[in-house]
């Protein structure tokens, strides 16, 4: 299975996409986002392996604003991958809502304690929310959505824990810098 | 392959004529600058008809939070801002070449800088496309063929993503509560309502910050961080009341004003805001 999609995701990069490309059309994003100049979208393409995963959305928790949002491997084809779908937005919008009010209760809390990571577990989806502080003007959140279906939640979290920093720069045959 | 960015799939009331002029150039898949003059001036950068890039002279650029301490000493910085709210060509130019050197130097990731470059121009964009400029207003709009923004372009995005974007920020602000907008001067509680509390770094230099003479936006400046986040961290820190409003101009609500709900929902105002005709 990880054979397959190391593969495929190795097709994909070496069909080549150049960044002239990338900036045709929404539409071919899915097909050009390994290949990608774009640092970011080239370090939330590591995650794309991920079992059951629907989406990665890279969210500035203060604005709510999906920086950028990637598509799981073998996800739905009919999920697209726009910075402005409905389902992005929302995605986006009820997460960092979430990180804003665990903000006011630890706040409130005055205890020396942050937040490590949210799971919401749905009947259909879990959504991941993991905190990066280092990044962006005052931090960024990643939230992943997956396929309960296809999901080990247990074997989910240690997949993402074996990347290491999650928005670490990422060469082209995307190993970490 | 046919633009998707035709004005009549865009149905938004505060349609501006700048809007308008993008519509076009999107359908032209233009690449330059458009520049926008007036009190929301700004400059919207194009390639190939996608946005690329909007700088206004209201929010910081991504030079900007490229360059906020620590990565400049305090006392430069301090004297920095200012410059560069004036538009000070020769401060502007400096910031960008040093911004630039940083950029190649490698002491920013390419991640980070790009993630900045996103906030930067999302904030932007809501300050110079956002605002409803009266008809009577002397706007005028000029683009630039070729022009390219300073720092490399690696994402686009369409014309009806930037605007869909201006307008949910316009939603959330139209949803604030405890008198907090970018524009209104905000300053420390004389007493905390409750026995303690916990801030983070960023809560902590923006109450700092609010002593009853600076807005949200003048915060925003001063820390470089976007002005549309300085302002929610705003209304987060009222809500825990460690900050107040100026109460100068009473709580006049606008015509979209809804019952005070004092833990903001981004997701209330994008339920709203998708609703919009």
């Amino acid at each position: 299975m990880h054979l397959i999609q190391a593969r495929r995701q190795q097709d994909e990069r070496e069909s080549g996409s150049s960044s002239v490309n990338s900036v045709t059309s929404d539409t071919d994003v899915r097909i050009s986002s390994v290949a990608d100049t774009d640092a970011v979208r080239r370090a939330l393409s590591r995650l794309r392996t991920i079992d059951g995963l629907v989406t990665v959305c890279l969210v500035e928790p203060d604005s709510a604003q999906v920086l950028e949002i990637v598509v799981g491997a073998d996800a739905d084809p009919a999920v697209a991958g726009a910075v402005t779908d409905p389902s992005a937005v929302t995605v986006a919008a009820g997460a960092s809502d979430v990180v804003q009010v665990i903000g006011l209760m630890t706040s409130s809390l005055g205890e020396p304690d942050e937040l490590e990571d949210v799971t919401i577990a749905l009947g259909r989806r879990y959504h991941l929310i993991v905190p990066q502080r280092e990044v962006g003007a005052d931090g960024v959140i990643i939230v992943l959505t997956l396929d309960r279906a296809r999901t080990n939640l247990a074997l989910a979290r240690q997949q993402l824990r074996s990347f290491g920093p999650l928005l670490a720069s990422v060469d082209d045959a995307g190993h970490v810098a | 392959m046919t633009p998707v960015m035709s004005p009549k799939s865009w149905r938004w009331a505060g349609r501006t004529r700048a809007a308008d002029r993008l519509f076009e150039l999107a359908a032209e898949e233009a690449t330059g600058a458009l520049h926008l003059n007036g009190p929301w001036g700004g400059t919207i950068f194009l390639v190939q008809g996608r946005i690329d890039y909007v700088e206004s002279v209201l929010t910081p650029g991504v030079e900007a939070l490229l360059l906020r301490p620590p990565r400049t000493d305090e006392q430069s910085w301090a004297e920095l801002v200012p410059a560069l709210r004036r538009g000070e060509t020769v401060e502007t130019e400096a910031a960008r070449s040093a911004a630039a050197r940083l950029l190649r130097s490698q002491l920013a990731s390419d991640i980070d800088a790009e993630i900045l470059r996103r906030t930067a121009s999302a904030d932007a964009a809501l300050a110079a496309l956002g605002t409803a400029v009266p008809e009577t207003a002397r706007t005028r709009t000029r683009f630039r063929p070729d022009e390219r923004h300073w720092c490399p372009s690696v994402r686009t995005f369409t014309v009806v993503d930037v605007l869909a974007e201006v307008d949910r920020r316009k939603a959330v602000l139209a949803r604030m509560t405890l008198g907090i907008q970018p524009d209104r001067v905000v300053r420390r509680a004389p007493q905390l309502p409750i026995e303690r509390v916990r801030l983070t770094a960023t809560q902590w230099n923006v109450a700092r910050a609010a002593d009853g003479s600076r807005t949200a936006q003048d915060i925003a400046w001063q820390l470089g961080h976007g002005v549309f986040a300085t302002t929610m961290v705003i209304h987060q820190l009222a809500r825990l009341g460690v900050l107040t409003a100026d109460q100068e101009s009473p709580e006049s609500p606008g015509p979209q004003m809804v019952p005070a709900r004092h833990v903001l929902s981004f997701l209330r105002a994008s339920a709203a805001g998708l609703h919009l005709e």
